[in-house]
């Protein structure tokens, strides 16, 4: 078995499975959890061992090349790699693009192993520990998160917390899973589904630049350098790879808690990264930092969430789901016995991992040089071709021209709120955590029957409330301090 | 100052909108209206306290980091809102083939004012035939349009 | 490679009369998990019985409400079908779309899935009156997916007909049987595939299945009514076409149906997926989504959830 992970049929799959990931990963609208759907019938006829293989280099490739169009384009490719976007993109404006692919492709492969270590050596801890985290864990967890607010509101306090609240506004539109009865949809069908995540980051992420571009063009300004280095410089992650570690963990733990997933890992990973970082300040003008510790987080979140989907046979989000239903189809059923029951199985498949990981490195390291050439077309021509992007990525997400008239108007609300100097990062963040967020409490508070002391009795929930009010309060602390400088 | 006083505006139109949009699912606090609410008055108090720091006159001074202002930005933006809308529009009914290098040329040559065509049409229909290609070969089909039917 | 040939292919100008099917066929997929994975089964035996490529489209979002509503707008030709489940009726009586189970034409029933009933082993329930009378001295919580969605009709249906009342916990994903193994519900009523792999490893225990004879997934389990309780819902999983597709196209389609569930390859992969093959065709199919749709109209009426 162990030999069947190395043999022809399974690295040609691997392979395919990675390069296709990535094309998915990189084309934003087109994600990994689409990507993995599409090639599941052409795993129904294979044998197990590629066939599994195969969809696990499409979730680690897709989960990589997210963060091509985030640097490259400053789009995120997957919601996954939004918190990429802050510092990626503005590497890549700075002629740094191969810089910041390299470093994203090497976090993520280091994400990607460390929490294939995790789930060799300690499946079941981990799935103990992660069954533990039910709807008040999570909320905690969430609410947590949301208090990153503070961290990307830039300079104001007050105008990140206006942004933070319109994302979260946005995310109630739609059919209320818990009640099962619409909101603010006006009585249409389409609005029902809500507002996609990724349509709504597309749309904020890439039209008001692609408007700045155009009037900058106008005003005949160039914004680029007029050259891009394709070096790969290693030398620039030296002292980083404690923070890898660190984000690697971030991710592992999140991606296991069923309901959570690689977007807020990510989220949690940048704040994390910028909390306890020497410069706090340059992040989000193109810090190393904040492109390792989101890409390592969300890649470290695929072992995570097929920590509790291979020893529980509970699929913590969409992509792990349609991996069990591969796995369920060459009659494997993941659960408590499976991992002993099946032990060279698994360990080929753990190996297949590490071979679509080396894959994927050697992929993207020798792609570096092909993607930068998109830098050296003239920006004004690649923000028309990065419109026409948006547009059919949004339709691709759902297959609804609706989404496209959505992504539209709510880019062009983001190029006015950025007018108002309303950062758009806040908002975003709202977009992630406010579904899981509200769900979340509603749940726990359905379980208690509506006693908030369910948010107290679990010593998790009450340490993440703590750990939010230390950053809040000492986020008052310190811009009262520096309130006579700015406001 | 006018910002705060737009912002409580929305927040009270949202909170309008919640009464009447939401239906209250009898399931008691915080249900489905909850939330949106607690968010609209957040908002409200938030556009609050930016009125009274604008009354304080310190967001009266300008911040340095204002970007700088470009002439023709309504149409611009109001141009790319309408280039998209109309691509949504044809996408739906010509067809992503018909659709796409009609609304880049209408990108370049409108908004950005080239008159260079022969780039802009190579690089319409060159953008388009490659887009289609790939989108076809991943098998995400895109819209095909409902005048032509194919 | 196939995907450009076909593509091209389809450009080509159709003549009137040509035979059904010429072009590629999409089937519209509402929910994601194990009916997706099914649905993308069906749909690559399905291409290999018409002969075109018939893809399995994802639609999904606010309970079938958006896919229903999709291929109800498309042209009545054979070309786009929905895979479809009593949640038309659900989604229907909850007042979300307003349309009903007539604005499609049957093509045929494929097959069904049971909803069952599971608790934790060492809770040391056995049967369902164990958990009632359990339930009678403490108020239970039972996980399920949305409130309004068809396991929690059918578990309302069941509680009720055992005389007790519980606190029903939705939740999203297909986490329900994380929290029954997490000890936050006392109870999920899910479907089996989801607790198999517990059941197996004596984690989980499931009391009784709601159809009206056992399933073959689970065949130690006494269903409902063996244990007194009469209970009988089935979630059914089918075929259909918009109002208005031609006789011979409907009829074309639920042939290739029926060879497909008939095949022991679709029967091997049905039951590895926890899914149970049951095809009928299109008349008979068509009384029984009435049927089930009345039933649902009247459960959800009792329960205060039909808004139309």
């Amino acid at each position: 078995m162990i030999a069947e992970a190395l043999s022809p049929a399974t690295l040609a799959a691997t392979a395919a499975g990675s390069v296709v990931g990535l094309v998915f990963g990189a084309i934003p609208g087109l994600t990994f959890s689409m990507a993995l759907a599409l090639m599941m019938p052409f795993t129904f006829g294979m044998a197990p061992v590629p066939a599994i293989a195969m969809l696990f280099a499409v979730y680690s490739g897709g989960m990589t090349g997210g963060a091509v169009s985030a640097v490259l384009l400053g789009i995120p490719g997957t919601p996954s790699s939004a918190a990429t976007v802050f510092d990626g993109y503005q590497l890549a404006r700075r002629g740094e693009a191969s810089l910041a692919l390299g470093a994203a492709v090497i976090a993520s492969a280091f994400g990607g192993l460390f929490s294939l270590l995790v789930m060799m050596l300690l499946v079941e801890q981990v799935a103990s520990f992660a069954i533990r985290f039910g709807p008040a864990e999570i909320f905690a967890l969430v609410l947590f998160g949301l208090s990153t607010i503070c961290g990307l509101a830039e300079r104001s306090m007050l105008r990140g917390l206006i942004a933070g609240v319109l994302g979260l506004m946005v995310m109630t539109i739609g059919l209320d899973e818990i009640d099962g009865v619409p909101r603010l949809t006006f009585g249409t069908v389409q609005l029902q589904q809500g507002v996609n995540m990724l349509v709504a980051m597309i749309g904020l992420f890439a039209v008001p630049q692609v408007i700045t571009t155009f009037l900058e063009r106008r005003a005949t300004l160039s914004p680029w350098p007029g050259e891009v280095t394709a070096e790969f410089p290693w030398r620039r992650l030296r002292g980083y790879w404690w923070l890898m570690l660190r984000s690697s963990t971030i991710g592992t733990i999140v991606g296991a808690i069923p309901g959570t997933g690689g977007p807020i890992a990510a989220f949690l990973a940048y704040d994390h990264a910028r909390r306890f970082s020497a410069r706090p300040e340059a992040y989000g003008t193109g810090e190393l930092g904040g492109i390792v510790a989101p890409e390592s987080a969300n890649n470290a979140v695929m072992g995570g969430a097929l920590i509790p989907m291979l020893s529980l046979g509970i699929p913590g989000d969409p992509a792990t789901a349609v991996i069990l239903g591969g796995l369920l189809i060459h009659g494997l059923q993941p659960g408590p016995l499976f991992v002993q029951s099946n032990a060279s199985l698994v360990y080929a498949l753990y190996l297949t991992i590490v071979v679509s990981w080396v894959i994927i490195l050697l992929v993207q390291i020798w792609g570096i040089r092909l993607f930068v050439r998109v830098l050296r077309v003239p920006p004004h021509v690649l923000g028309v071709c990065i419109l026409v992007l948006c547009a059919i990525g949004s339709y691709a997400i759902r297959n609804a021209v609706f989404d496209v008239y959505l992504m539209a108007i709510i880019g062009v609300l983001g190029y006015l709120l950025q007018r108002l100097r309303i950062p758009l990062a806040p908002v975003v963040l709202g977009l992630v955590l406010g579904p899981t967020l509200e769900q979340q409490y509603r749940t726990a508070l359905i379980l208690s029957e509506g006693s908030h002391r369910i948010f107290f009795e679990s010593p998790f929930a009450v340490t993440f409330f703590a750990l939010t009010a230390a950053i809040v309060g000492w986020q008052i602390w310190s811009s009262t301090r520096r309130r006579p400088r700015t406001r | 100052m006018r910002l705060g006083a737009a912002l409580v505006l929305i927040a009270l139109a949202w909170l309008w909108l919640v009464r009447t949009e939401i239906p209250d699912a009898g399931a008691g606090w915080p249900g489905p209206r909850g939330f949106p609410q607690l968010l609209g008055v957040v908002l409200a108090v938030l556009g609050v306290w930016m009125m009274a720091a604008g009354l304080g006159g310190s967001a009266a001074r300008v911040d340095e980091r204002t970007r700088p202002t470009y002439t023709g930005e309504l149409p611009v933006a109001a141009g790319t809102l309408g280039v998209l809308v109309l691509y949504a529009f044809l996408l739906e009914r010509a067809g992503f083939l018909i659709a796409t290098p009609l609304v880049i040329v209408l990108a370049m040559a409108g908004l950005l004012r080239l008159r260079r065509w022969l780039p802009i049409v190579s690089l319409a229909a060159g953008f388009t035939f490659g887009c289609w290609i790939i989108f076809e070969a991943l098998g995400t089909p895109l819209p095909r349009g409902s005048w032509i039917g194919w | 490679m196939l995907r450009i040939g076909a593509a091209l292919i389809a450009l080509l100008p159709l003549t009137a009369h040509a035979q059904y099917p010429q072009k590629a066929v999409e089937m519209t997929v509402l929910f994601g998990g194990s009916s997706a994975t099914i649905a993308q089964v069906l749909a690559d035996a399905l291409s290999k019985e018409l002969g075109v490529p018939v893809a399995a489209v994802s639609r999904t979002g606010a309970g079938g409400a958006v896919g229903y509503s999709f291929v109800r707008s498309s042209p009545p030709n054979g070309y786009t079908i929905v895979w479809n489940s009593n949640s038309i009726s659900t989604v229907f009586h909850s007042g979300n779309i307003d349309f009903d189970y007539r604005a499609f034409e049957p093509v045929a029933r494929i097959g069904m899935e049971v909803p069952a009933l599971a608790v934790r082993t060492d809770s040391g329930w056995t049967a369902l009156e164990d958990f009632a009378a359990a339930a009678r001295s403490r108020r239970m919580r039972v996980g399920i997916s949305g409130r309004g969605s068809f396991v929690h009709l059918v578990s309302a249906a069941l509680f009720e007909t055992m005389g007790i009342d519980v606190v029903y916990v939705p939740y999203g994903q297909g986490t329900a049987p994380a929290e029954l193994l997490g000890r936050r519900v006392d109870a999920a009523l899910q479907w089996p595939s989801q607790f198999k792999a517990q059941v197996d490893a004596k984690q989980l225990r499931v009391l009784a299945v709601t159809s009206p004879a056992r399933i073959p997934v689970l065949p130690d389990v006494p269903t409902a009514k063996e244990q007194g309780f009469d209970v009988d819902l089935v979630m059914w999983r089918g075929l259909a076409a918009p109002r208005g597709t031609p006789k011979e196209v409907v009829a074309r389609l639920e042939a290739a149906a029926r060879r497909v569930v008939a095949s022991p390859r679709f029967k091997e992969l049905s039951a590895k997926l926890g899914f149970e093959p049951a095809f009928l065709p299109a008349s008979e199919f068509g009384v029984l989504v009435a049927r089930d749709d009345a039933a649902i109209a009247s459960l959800m009426t009792e329960l205060g959830l039909k808004k139309r």
